[in-house]
């Protein structure tokens, strides 16, 4: 059955508003369920202390610089504009799915392990991607439809924006 | 003292947890990498210069030059060096001492 999936600030910084997807029911965010996930797991805790400092500096000193993200292969397979907004956080095998949408807007999504060569054979982030991949298409629906807008770091009139996943 | 940490953390979120537990020198790691990989960014950008140029220069993939770019790549001293001279400017400087020599 589909959900119902909307928009929140996650983090804010000087230069970079990161938000985050929610399901309709869920106490916590994707993010949430993302760093929640890992934060007890000793043997990624130096990982995900990476990706939190580096997440907070891009934020408050250079801003989302598309060379600071990394390019998903498996989403070459989909068109642009889609191709190019879903990228990918990476500390060793630990990924982070977002969409880059300008320097001072990412939506930042779920993640997992990546355990083999492919996505397709990583079953902790199969399903993030496939997520990221679907939000992808509507974000960019909604783009061009203009019910999202972006002014600055802010996506406008947040409330208004549902997605069906 | 322990009380009122334990009331702050309640307030946080789960990544803000993880950014106030990180050791300060992870912290300078990952700021000192990224402003040396913002650093390249600038450079070739200023020169008109693509990820490609450069990867063809160093003789590596252009997978390999966007993992650098990145900033959460711990990238050689030697391979800073080599970039350096690729590029033809600076990416570190160090500070010089300001510790007086007794003549």
């Amino acid at each position: 059955m589909n959900k119902f999936v909307t928009l929140s600030l996650y983090q804010t910084y000087n230069k970079v508003n990161f938000y985050t997807f929610q399901f309709e029911g869920d106490t916590l965010t994707e993010t949430e369920k993302f760093f929640t996930k890992f934060e007890e797991e000793e043997r990624f805790s130096e990982d995900l202390n990476n990706m939190a400092v580096w997440l907070s500096i891009i934020g408050q000193r250079y801003s989302a610089k598309k060379e600071f993200f990394r390019h998903e292969g498996a989403a070459s397979a989909l068109p642009p504009p889609n191709s190019k907004m879903i990228k990918e956080v990476i500390v060793n095998d630990l990924r982070l799915y977002c969409l880059r949408i300008s320097d001072k807007v990412v939506i930042l999504a779920n993640g997992g392990i990546k355990s083999s060569q492919t996505v397709q054979g990583s079953p902790d982030l199969m399903p993030h991607f496939r997520f990221v991949n679907v939000m992808s298409k509507q974000v960019d629906e909604f783009i061009k439809d203009g019910t999202f807008k972006v002014e600055g770091k802010n996506i406008l009139e947040l409330d208004k924006i549902e997605f069906i996943y | 003292m322990n009380s009122t940490k334990s009331n702050l953390s309640i307030n946080m979120n789960a990544f803000e947890r993880i950014l106030a537990r990180t050791p300060e020198t992870t912290k300078r790691k990952v700021e000192k990498n990224l402003a040396i990989a913002n650093r390249i960014i600038e450079i070739l950008r200023g020169q008109g210069k693509t990820q490609r140029d450069l990867a063809r220069a160093m003789g590596k993939s252009e997978s390999e030059i966007s993992k650098w770019l990145t900033g959460l790549h711990n990238l050689e001293l030697q391979t800073i060096y080599k970039i350096e001279a690729v590029l033809g400017e600076d990416i570190i400087e160090v500070k010089e001492s300001k510790v007086k020599v007794l003549s």
